[in-house]
């Protein structure tokens, strides 16, 4: 809506975009990015139903707050405008715009139609970090997209991420499993949002945004979970007996190492069967 | 426990492997496996993985996780859009904890087999634990839930023990397509299966990601070791994997799969 925040977005795109398209272009014809788009601009604030372009295409149509569309596209650059319900390029002006957005091929990135620090709406792009997770394990990401000051991230009551403040995220790793999460005023027990019981799933990466407006009090959390990037576990030692106890003429047959114990070897290997 | 005739082929097999002394223990994985039969079913679950049967998956994610949602409908199907919708959902609503119920038995009539399964996850190692009883089986804890309708379903257990005798998957490599599974789970339901394949695999080769993988097909994977034993390293050369699909769910628990 202002030119400020569209100009912001355009940069913040181009910034994140740069290190890894250096890496990822030229992109194959073929090649394909994972965009999802939030629609993080509460209700009553001139959004409430948008249709959303990318090149003059129609990317998302009858898009409503709170709701996450992901999409597969071609990698390249972007003009991303976001038009009134029924708007088109041809006949409107956009609610918000990006230019010259990049997006790598491979890439999985959330776009975010959301308010500013003071209340404006505003377009943010993040990378997902969609590597590897070591088995057992889940990745946070918590975003503040939110017209609120800068604030503290509570897991179980101990403080995960501080002094978040918007359009930032911090990410961690944790041990999958339930947790209680909370959002607090940065450096206060003013709780702002929650508690609430989340999962984090193992092998999953789970993206928390804090949206909606402080003043207006409908600050309120949405996540967006992405699954399968945990490569499993190391491996299964099934044979042998327990880790906690070894089998003793398997000892012996190491100690010893040579063929001549073979015979003896099959003897024990049979009565054990 | 055992049936004779599956034992004397693991007979054959241990004699085979000893006979040929160290350079066939050395030689880990060449040629003395379980035999396997069967296919599991395909998992397309994450995008731009190549499901290579030999255990190679390539493991490139770095941009194409699973969204969890299948491809379905272009944005406009009036246009030749180039963007393919995925999903759309529900944002406000947060991931809740999954109560389908646990396992809590496995029964293999083929085997002679009804064992415990208890819920178990990883070692120090990054390993998945597997029950010190080797009478029991263990559920990996981040695996599916069977009857979720969803990915793998992993039980765990040991071949056998030095001090413990046969363990409860001492027969597993004998099991072939056809064979029945019944896994009962604590609220009293029962999901029956059916096996689908049987695989031997090196153990530096086991497609692991694959096999403990939450989405694609619903199935159960059962694992245990196999192969010859290696001396040096204290642990046999592979792993034997039995997966089955399921064919039934039961609300209470019959006993005869």
């Amino acid at each position: 809506m202002t030119r400020r925040s569209i100009t912001r977005a355009g940069i913040a795109a181009a910034a994140v975009a740069l290190p890894l398209g250096l890496v990822a272009l030229p992109a194959q014809a073929a090649e394909m990015a994972t965009v999802s788009v939030l629609h993080a601009i509460p209700e009553g604030a001139g959004a409430d139903v948008v249709d959303v372009f990318a090149n003059g295409e129609l990317l998302i149509d009858n898009f409503t707050p709170g709701t996450l569309q992901t999409v597969e596209v071609p990698a390249g650059d972007y003009d991303l405008a976001v038009f009134g319900d029924g708007q088109t390029p041809d006949d409107a002006d956009p609610v918000l715009a990006a230019e010259g957005v990049t997006v790598p091929g491979g890439i999985n990135a959330t776009v975010t139609a959301n308010l500013d620090a003071d209340g404006n709406p505003a377009l943010n792009v993040f990378v997902n970090d969609v590597s590897s997770l070591a088995a057992g394990e889940a990745r946070l990401i918590v975003r503040h997209i939110a017209a609120a000051p800068a604030v503290d991230v509570l897991a179980d009551g101990n403080v995960l991420f501080s002094d978040l403040t918007n359009p930032n995220e911090d990410m961690a790793e944790v041990p999958a499993g339930d947790y209680e999460a909370s959002v607090n005023l940065m450096g206060t027990d003013t709780t702002v949002l929650g508690p609430a019981g989340v999962m984090l799933e193992e092998g999953t990466v789970t993206i928390a945004y804090a949206w909606g407006s402080a003043a207006e009090e409908n600050l309120a959390l949405a996540t967006q979970v992405i699954s399968g990037v945990s490569d499993g576990p190391e491996g299964v030692p099934a044979g042998g007996g327990s880790t906690a106890g070894l089998p003793l003429w398997a000892v012996a047959l190491a100690a010893v190492g040579a063929a001549g114990v073979v015979a003896g070897g099959t003897r024990l290997a049979a009565s054990r069967n | 426990m055992t049936r004779p005739r599956p034992a004397i082929l693991v007979l054959a097999a241990s004699a085979l492997a000893l006979g040929l002394g160290t350079v066939g223990l050395a030689s880990a994985g060449s040629g003395m496996h379980v035999d396997s039969v069967g296919s599991r079913p395909a998992t397309p679950d994450i995008a731009g993985t190549s499901v290579d049967p030999d255990g190679d998956a390539s493991q490139d994610n770095s941009g194409s996780a699973d969204t969890g949602a299948a491809p379905s409908t272009v944005a406009d199907p009036t246009t030749n859009s180039p963007y393919r919708s995925l999903d759309r959902r529900d944002a406000t609503e947060l991931p809740r904890p999954d109560r389908t119920p646990r396992p809590q038995t496995l029964r293999i009539p083929a085997l002679d087999l009804n064992t415990p399964v208890d819920v178990v996850g990883l070692d120090t190692q990054g390993q998945v634990e597997v029950p010190v009883d080797v009478g029991r089986t263990g559920w990996y804890r981040f695996s599916s839930k069977p009857g979720s309708g969803e990915g793998s379903t992993v039980i765990v257990g040991h071949r056998d023990g030095v001090d413990q005798g046969a363990g409860a998957f001492i027969d597993l490599g004998s099991l072939t397509p056809g064979d029945r599974i019944a896994v009962d789970r604590v609220d009293g339901s029962t999901i029956r299966y059916e096996v689908v394949s049987r695989e031997a695999f090196d153990k530096n080769r086991v497609p692991l990601r694959e096999l403990f993988s939450r989405s694609g097909p619903s199935r159960l994977t059962l694992i245990t070791c196999g192969g010859p034993f290696d001396p040096s390293a204290l642990s046999y050369t592979d792993n034997i994997v039995v997966t089955a699909v399921p064919v039934a769910i039961e609300a209470e628990s019959g006993q005869t799969p």
